[in-house]
């Protein structure tokens, strides 16, 4: 195939066609070009401008091993459309799920298969894209068979085109509502809310500074979906063509940070070549500025400039390049305090338009969303990847039907789908309200996925073992006692940052206020270094405490550490950080 | 349009074996010829008033008479999946859509030559052809149940 002119990546949904035959394909190409679409060919798009594009079939998916093959190669893909009936040969057709085809003969059977191969097809697709929205491109009287009917309802991610599938249209609609719900679904990456009156200010300001050109400042605790709050809220609330891309300010050592945000020109610096900076290759788009705090102050004049003259010079030219880019910055620390203290510009944090920064609050003061969150999360957990495929595992030993499905349930709560429900105890959900989540909903969404998989892993043993009832296979239920733990170990600091922020103390007052010497040694990660430090603490407030696990529980937790529970936490992290009982 | 009823009998009045096979067959013209022959028609203008565009044009053409016309047009594929219905049934509809394959038929020449009287008198029938299976497959499964 001749090459074609590469172009910047499609911000465009990316439809993924599943058909026997090209009438479909030739009635999209035609209507709907606001799409890209997933094709198993390496050129760029799109194909209609393709001269090869005639007798190609590499355009789509013809059958059940074309579509695995184009979604492994597209795992952006947004929305399937399937056929229902492919004409196709015995062997490249995938079997019916199991009890479709019953008392027929060989001829019949074969009808029945082509006829409902889409749904063999979808089931194919669930077993490791739980959430991936498809439109069945058929309307229910085309269906044929009794069975179809059943099969489909307990998909909730498949729309019936009905009628109109071959109305461009109308179908461009569908597609469209269906993106829009995929969007708000957590499993598909969506931003989860919740329903606490807070998160409700936070949607409804985030929805409309997203819509305008005026940078965006995103204040938030570590953990809180800052970043998710910008690209999946922020960048998607008006229709951008370019991208979403995100720089980790922390990641970038200082000499580096101009040349990756601006680009360079060939010879600026010893090494440097031709290259755009993240601002240009976010034109069009939306750039996240993670950790604004952390930017030199250098730097910030220069980002000060591109945000005042909306163009940007690459180290080395002088000539400035126009860029329209949404900007939007994140922090975790506390900027006015920064400005005051000279560590950050108060002109380029005027411009970054703090009367109007987004402040997504911490976990522990909207724990009314947590039930929410939590249920969210489990989803998501299951939607894709090596969680999905154990929940496959344990849906097939456990001879569970339909799309392996995941839930959540509280104590006794009625399900309001099929699947497999994950029963967490009512205590449990009040343990999570209790807990301070320093680490927010990213260590909420940690726990969940421990909790789950865990349970999930000891009721597949059972299963495997046939200790499973068929019936009872379908909840899981997760103990109280697991829950618990991974709460005491989910954020060893849980304890001392609630209560540091009470006391307004940071970690090495604490420290200090034990009058000891803590030595900080590099190493590996931020998490080896912590750990070290907790470990040279413990080390030495047992030897002082002469192995006093009560007495060191009452100096570590200032005052609250009395009582037999509070030694026996000291005394498990003590062990968890791998420290010997003095004898 | 209005939907015409059976006349010498419906679905439900057949035998329980015969219901089966011949709902999987109004499904199957429902889906093979009434969805497929509509693809472009169902996409342009009721009233057409200026010449459409020639990919569009040989869509449509290849909808309404086939990529090799003799071979694997709709009207052949109809007669084909049409015999076992009509059968067992005297339906009204079934004998409706072969009209109209035979007035499309007539019309071929002005459609391929992209005359608008023509092109828009196909593309109705067309749409006619697709309400007609349709409605007689949501038939064929109430009188399955």
């Amino acid at each position: 195939m001749s090459a074609r002119p590469s172009s910047r990546p499609s911000m465009r949904p990316k439809l993924l066609l599943i058909d026997d035959g090209d009438r479909y394909i030739e009635l999209l190409h035609h209507f709907l070009r606001d799409y890209s679409y997933a094709t198993r060919c390496e050129l760029p798009g799109p194909c209609w401008q393709c001269p090869q594009r005639p007798g190609c079939r590499l355009t789509h998916a013809h059958n059940a091993e074309e579509a695995e093959e184009a979604l492994r190669r597209h795992p952006d893909v947004e929305v399937a459309l399937l056929d229902i009936a492919f004409e196709l040969p015995r062997e490249q057709l995938l079997p019916l799920r199991k009890g479709a085809i019953a008392d027929e003969d060989p001829e019949a059977a074969l009808e029945r298969q082509r006829r409902l191969q889409g749904l063999a097809i979808l089931g194919h697709i669930r077993r490791s894209r739980g959430a991936l929205p498809v439109v069945l491109m058929t309307a229910q009287e085309e269906l044929g068979y009794e069975d179809a009917a059943e099969e489909l309802a307990a998909d909730e991610f498949v729309t019936l085109a009905g009628a109109d599938a071959l109305d461009a249209r109308a179908l461009g609609l569908l597609i469209e509502r269906v993106l829009l719900r995929r969007r708000e679904t957590p499993e598909a990456g969506g931003y989860l809310f919740g329903r606490s009156p807070q998160m409700a200010r936070l949607r409804r300001d985030a929805q409309v500074l997203g819509r305008t050109s005026l940078p965006v400042l995103v204040l938030g605790e570590t953990g809180t979906g800052k970043s998710a709050l910008c690209e999946q809220v922020l960048h998607a609330a008006a229709p951008r063509s370019g991208p979403f891309v995100a720089v980790d300010l922390t990641a970038l050592p200082d000499s580096l940070v101009a040349a990756e945000l601006f680009g360079t020109a060939r010879g600026a610096f010893s090494g440097a070549v031709d290259r755009e900076g993240r601002f240009e290759h976010a034109s069009g788009g939306t750039l996240l500025l993670d950790e604004i705090g952390n930017l030199p102050l250098e730097v910030q004049r220069m980002l000060l400039l591109v945000l005042q003259d909306g163009r940007v010079t690459r180290l080395g030219e002088s000539t400035p390049r126009p860029v329209q880019v949404k900007l939007v910055a994140a922090t975790n620390a506390d900027l006015a305090t920064a400005v005051r203290a000279g560590r950050f510009r108060a002109d380029l944090y005027a411009r970054l338009n703090p009367a109007a920064a987004l402040l997504v609050p911490p976990l522990r003061e909207r724990v009314e969303d947590l039930e929410l969150l939590a249920k969210g999360l489990l989803r998501k957990v299951f939607a894709a990847g090596p969680n999905r495929q154990l929940l496959t595992q344990y849906c097939d030993v456990a001879g569970l039907d339909g799309p392996p499905h995941a839930e959540l349930v509280i104590g006794k709560q009625a399900a309001t789908g099929r699947g497999v429900r994950f029963a967490i105890h009512a205590s449990s959900l009040e343990a999570l309200r209790l807990h301070p989540w320093p680490g927010n909903v990213r260590e909420l969404e940690m726990l969940i996925g421990n909790a789950a998989v865990f349970a999930l892993a000891d009721a597949l043993s059972a299963a495997e073992r046939k200790r499973a009832v068929p019936e009872a296979a379908a909840t899981i239920p997760i103990p109280a006692k697991l829950v618990r733990e991974l709460l005491r170990s989910s954020w060893p600091a849980a304890q001392d940052v609630e209560e540091q922020a009470q006391s307004g103390k940071s970690s090495a007052a604490g420290a200090a206020s034990l009058h000891m010497g803590v030595k900080v040694s590099p190493a590996q990660s931020l998490h080896e270094v912590a750990q070290d430090v907790e470990r040279q603490i413990y080390a030495e407030l047992h030897r002082e405490s002469d192995g006093d696990f009560a007495a060191m529980a009452r100096r570590l937790l200032l005052g609250k550490g009395e009582g037999a529970s509070s030694a026996r936490r000291v005394r498990l992290r003590f062990n968890q950080l791998g420290l010997r009982v003095r004898k | 349009m209005a939907r015409p009823s059976s006349a010498a009998g419906s679905f439900s009045d057949l035998p329980a074996e015969l219901r089966g096979p011949l709902r999987a067959a109004a499904s199957r013209l429902a889906h093979d010829v009434g969805k497929y022959v509509a693809r472009t028609a169902r996409n342009l203008p009721p009233h057409i008033t200026a010449p459409i565009d020639a990919a569009l044009l040989d869509m449509l053409c290849r909808d309404l008479y086939g990529a090799a016309p003799q071979v694997d047009g709709p009207a052949l594929l109809f007669a084909k999946l049409s015999a076992p219905i009509a059968a067992q049934l005297g339906e009204p509809r079934l004998a409706r859509v072969a009209e109209i394959f035979n007035e499309l038929a007539a019309l071929e020449e002005g459609v391929r030559m992209g005359e608008l009287a023509a092109v828009e008198r196909a593309c109705g029938l067309a749409r006619e052809v697709e309400q007609l299976l349709r409605a007689l497959a949501r038939d064929a499964a109430e009188g399955a149940r």
